[in-house]
């Protein structure tokens, strides 16, 4: 119950340190939601209202049930067996919901940004589920709390590290954020969120950073070792406080995607569509490749 | 009212300018925004205030309305003739947000739907309320062309004039084909179509601010919010020659920027360079130097390079030509569609 308000929280924590980094107060999230809150909404003509809310309803939804496998520390919410493959599903519930979300208020920018879902999508998704497979690969497990356990003496971060660049890159593509924002783009008048406003402006936007910090969490048991402390330290100096370690690396994470967005200016659809099968996809079969070799060994 | 408080500390400014507008005004507009922190509406949904820059034509003006119609509550609409009365304006706007009552006494802060004529040459809201009744949905074609065979449907849209990093006064009359553009024609809001050549070397920002409001633009749809930032400040603040070297040299050694504006052709021979790749290379290159300004092409000229392009490197396209629109669209070329043939799979 309290994991759709944390995740709110650590989403608009997340929001601020971006807020910061662009010189801006950290208070800017806070006065951004309020503001969308005191907007009125709004709809075009011949619209479809019904299918743009399915969509921007489900966006922060597939956020927090994509978070409910993560180990929040020692223990996920929902510890399921195949956890990583229940997280994969919940990315595709949120590429639908962008893409309804652009197609319900029949407007040329709102339509044209929610079909950059699909590019981005085949560019990002496969060499997003290689990354994610190998860490499950090495720890014979689809559990994440298996695979944090896994990492007792390594962390997969540091064992297979084109699997773990691979993944801080395409969670941005996955919350359609930093470089592949396109289907949101400023060259399409916000894309997507063109013709929403108030409330169903702030569901698109929050649900984004939603998605991101739910997206950052998964890299924690899949690369960081969970809530355990790092292997070098020796003794953990907070015994007893997985979640406190699960926090520290969460923070980790999500100053390398701010980062990322810092670096790389928002890519053509057809720009990511190259690097991502002519770089990612080969790199991530090859890290695939080495780790299944190791593990057969 | 909390709400409304909050609401006027970061208000979201959607500027609407004409294409005679003084070149200061707009500068100042985007410096004093940037100043206090306004950031600027992607759309009009996402827009608190309506800035009105100059003094818009009849046909500006039509469109103003139909965009105010479009702006959610809590909105202030705020007319900006002149330079002078830029802050007492914003204030005003800021202030007409604070307050839960539209306040419509004064000429530069009006929130009344009713009290708009005063700032629009021939308006008439009352007429205005019956063409909100939305028209008959169009049928669209059938797609003469497109990249992959599909037959997608062509529609037809008209790009602008409030947009995002768009040149003042143009409306772009595309045809597209899902999301890649089949066919451009240009249209200056209330500027005659003029037959003069582009503006080679006639801009009055001289060449190296006109370099630098260039690139803010494409920076700042590539969204690279802190290069976008670094130019705009570069632009409005007589800076040294060394800085503007550096900056150019800065973005000539960015590669991320230099990768993601690889790979678009600029046809039709609206400037010397053949790709966006060389015009951003040349326009960063030549910050600080002693060549002449950048060609400015005609508007016409400029949205025709955007044909055959995707949207969104159509964009890119026309931010980096820069047409100038004051000039009008420029020779117009006698439109004729070619033959459509329908097949039908």
């Amino acid at each position: 119950m309290v994991l759709a308000p944390g995740l709110v929280l650590v989403a608009g924590l997340a929001a601020g340190l971006k807020a910061v980094t662009a010189g801006e107060s950290p208070a800017t999230p806070a006065v951004e939601t309020l503001r969308l809150l005191g907007k009125q909404r709004r709809r075009t003509p011949d619209d479809d209202p019904g299918l743009a809310r399915v969509g921007l309803a489900l966006l922060p939804v597939a956020a927090v049930l994509a978070l409910a496998v993560v180990p929040l520390g020692d223990r996920a919410p929902v510890d399921l067996d195949v956890g990583v493959v229940w997280f994969n599903a919940m990315e595709v519930v949120a590429w639908f919901a962008v893409w309804v979300a652009g197609w319900g208020p029949n407007a040329v920018t709102s339509l044209a940004g929610g079909y950059r879902v699909l590019p981005l999508g085949l560019a990002y998704e496969v060499p997003h589920m290689l990354a994610i497979i190998t860490p499950a690969i090495a720890a014979g497990s689809l559990s994440p709390v298996a695979i944090a356990a896994a990492q007792q003496d390594l962390w997969y971060a540091v064992w297979m590290p084109a699997a773990f660049v691979l993944y801080l890159v395409s969670v941005a593509a996955m919350a359609f954020w930093g470089p592949f924002a396109a289907p949101l783009g400023r060259d399409l008048a916000g894309g997507a969120a063109a013709e929403h406003a108030g409330l169903d402006r702030l569901l698109l936007l929050a649900g984004r950073w939603m998605l991101l910090t739910a997206a950052a969490a998964m890299a924690v048991p899949l690369f960081l070792g969970g809530g355990a402390p790092p292997p070098i330290t020796g003794p953990d100096p907070f015994p007893g406080l997985p979640a406190l370690w699960f926090g520290v690396k969460l923070a980790v994470v999500l100053g390398l995607l701010l980062a990322l967005r810092r670096a790389v200016p928002m890519l053509r659809m057809a720009r990511f569509a190259t690097l991502a099968w002519v770089v990612l996809v080969p790199l991530a079969v090859a890290q695939a490749l080495v780790v299944t070799l190791v593990v057969l060994a | 009212m909390v709400l409304r408080s909050v609401l006027a500390r970061r208000p979201h400014v959607l500027t609407i300018t004409p294409a005679t507008v003084d070149l200061g005004l707009r500068l100042a507009v985007e410096a004093e925004l940037a100043r206090r922190r306004w950031p600027e509406a992607s759309a009009p949904v996402d827009a608190d205030v309506a800035l009105v820059l100059g003094t818009p034509g009849p046909r500006l003006a039509a469109v103003v309305r139909s965009v105010w119609a479009t702006v959610p509550a809590p909105r202030v609409l705020v007319a900006v003739p002149t330079a002078g009365v830029l802050r007492s304006a914003l204030d005003d706007a800021a202030a007409g947000l604070r307050s839960s009552r539209p306040r419509g006494s004064r000429a530069s802060s009006l929130s009344l739907d009713a009290s708009n004529d005063a700032l629009l040459p021939d308006g008439d809201w009352a007429d205005h309320r019956e063409v909100d009744v939305p028209p008959e949905p169009q049928m669209a074609d059938l797609a003469f062309y497109d990249r992959d065979g599909l037959a997608l449907d062509a529609l037809h849209v008209a790009l602008g004039p409030v947009l995002p990093h768009w040149p003042a006064g143009l409306v772009a009359h595309v045809t597209l084909a899902g999301d890649l553009v089949t066919d451009a024609h240009a249209e200056v809001l209330d500027v005659p179509a003029s037959v003069g050549p582009g503006s080679r070397g006639r801009s009055p920002l001289g060449p190296d601010r006109t370099r630098l409001d260039v690139l803010t633009r494409v920076l700042g749809l590539l969204g690279a919010d802190h290069l976008a930032a670094r130019a705009r400040h570069l632009r409005d603040h007589d800076p040294e020659p060394g800085e503007l070297t550096a900056f150019g040299r800065r973005l000539h050694r960015n590669r991320p920027v230099r990768w993601a504006v690889r790979d678009v052709p600029l046809v039709g021979g609206a400037v010397e360079e053949r790709t966006l790749a060389d015009r951003v290379a040349h326009l960063a290159g030549a910050l600080g130097g002693s060549l002449p300004p950048p060609v400015r092409p005609t508007a016409e000229k400029a949205v025709q390079a955007m044909v055959g392009l995707e949207l969104g490197a159509a964009r890119l396209v026309l931010a980096a030509l820069d047409p100038d629109t004051t000039l009008g669209a420029g020779p117009v070329a006698a439109f004729a569609p070619p033959e459509v043939t329908h097949h039908h799979h």
